[in-house]
């Protein structure tokens, strides 16, 4: 079927397979490779992207429920080579270790942030309650957002 | 699977149900995990998530209309059903994640009919009707209750969706909240949960005027309890009376053990659930009558 998809500001014209997922779409037609295959059964949050600025699992969207739809994924999140000050803070906090959960959590917090400049730690557990970190212990996941959220509102 | 339609129209997307004896897909959030790997998707599927005329909410008159493709996050931030369905918006927010109720829809829930969906016992407590709809038998409204027919089973006929979900607006100064256990405070399915509706006579507001008990995961379907309210119908606001509430909750129960929980643990939780959420209900300041 025919879909028409904005990805990270570009316009596609796509040919896909009815079957295909978003998240197969991004990673093998279009080698965006941050968003990750976890689980396949939107529990893991490894494969979250920004649909029309909602954060959802990438693996329970058919492609073609995308269509006419504005995805960014994390390649997207940072600007002419400058890092997000999430990406920034999440580097420096020490809140990346193996990387994996990172793109979706990432996102995710992108999304909380751009409704909520000020959230509390309750609210910034609420809001990546759906990604899954077998690394951190989300300390530091919740300090690099925290962090984040402070430098974006001082900008 | 050999289609996926996307129709902009509600008239579009029935013609096309019928035409190709489909399946219609939502959030996606219950279909696509349920067809392993997509291994076993229906062969034609019809997206209703373009249907803008399946999403609102709207008041009218004593009744609350839900369109049944309105995403759980679109009900949570809802100032009507904070409002008026508090039990409703807190059973959304309990409902997986994030990511999940950006896509997840209250019209799927039903649909889906899990004896566990965390919006079935509120929809209940509101006698929640639904209103079906088909290319070739037009409209027609059932109770939630009938709708209702067993794990995963529903009064449905082929060629029919679910337009939208009435809720009927709770008696004047009936308070109301939803309360469950699973086993992670997130992203878990329900082992017991209730939605339950108080209201209070009086000055001294110690008599229990009318009484609203539904329960979910702990029968084949989420299910209200018409005679344990009765029972407990103008009686006097105490402590025991509260406790036999939750015995008679745990009396009208039918648990299954599964994987996650035991039934006896089932049984002991779901009367646990009950009185806490009515002693929060009773100790809760006034809300605003409207």
């Amino acid at each position: 079927m025919d879909i028409q998809i904005k990805v990270n500001g570009i316009n596609h014209h796509l040919q896909v397979e009815p079957s295909t997922t978003l998240l197969d779409l991004l990673r093998e037609e279009m080698g965006l490779t941050g968003a990750k295959d976890g689980c396949g059964e939107g529990e893991c949050g490894a494969c979250t992207v920004l649909l029309d600025g909602d954060a959802v699992n990438a693996c329970l969207i058919l492609a073609g429920q995308a269509d006419g739809c504005e995805v960014k994924t994390i390649e997207g999140l940072s600007r002419r080579g400058e890092l997000h000050p999430l990406q920034q803070a999440f580097l420096e906090t020490g809140a990346v270790q193996c990387g994996y959960c990172i793109p979706g959590t990432i996102l995710s917090a992108a999304a909380l942030l751009e409704k909520n400049n000020r959230p509390t730690d309750h609210e910034i557990r609420k809001a990546l309650a759906g990604n899954i970190c077998r690394c951190t212990g989300y300390t530091k996941i919740i300090e690099a957002v925290r962090s984040a959220a402070e430098e974006l509102r001082n900008v | 699977m050999n289609h996926l339609y996307n129709p902009r129209t509600l008239p579009e997307a029935l013609s096309i149900l019928a035409e190709t004896q489909g399946v219609v897909i939502a959030g996606g959030t219950d279909l696509i995990p349920q067809s392993r790997n997509r291994q076993s998707l229906p062969r034609e599927l019809v997206n209703l998530t373009k249907v803008k005329e399946l999403q609102f909410i709207r008041e009218a008159g004593s009744w609350i209309e839900i369109g049944a493709c309105t995403t759980l996050s679109r009900i949570i931030d809802a100032p009507l059903l904070q409002k008026k369905a508090p039990s409703l918006v807190q059973a959304c927010s309990l409902i997986g994640s994030v990511q999940t109720r950006n896509r997840a829809t209250i019209g799927g829930n039903a649909a889906n009919a899990s004896p566990a969906g965390d919006t079935l016992p509120p929809l209940l407590i509101h006698d929640t009707q639904v209103a079906l709809i088909s290319a070739a038998g037009g409209e027609r409204m059932i109770l939630l209750t009938d709708y209702l027919q067993g794990p995963g089973r529903t009064n449905q006929h082929q060629g029919e969706i679910i337009r939208y979900l009435r809720l009927r607006k709770l008696p004047r100064g009936m308070r109301s909240a939803f309360q469950r256990v699973g086993n992670r405070s997130g992203m878990a399915v329900s082992v017991a949960s209730t939605a339950v509706g108080l209201l209070l006579r009086g000055e001294t507001r110690d008599e229990i005027q009318e009484l609203r008990i539904a329960l979910g995961a702990v029968a084949p379907s989420a299910v209200r309890l018409p005679a344990a309210e009765r029972k407990l119908q103008g009686r006097e606001l105490t402590r025991e009376n509260l406790e036999r509430a939750g015995a008679l909750a745990e009396h009208h129960s039918a648990p299954i053990a599964d994987v996650r929980a035991s039934e006896n643990y089932r049984r002991r939780i779901t009367r646990e659930l009950v009185v806490r959420t009515l002693q929060g209900l009773s100790r809760a300041s006034d809300q605003e009558e409207d």
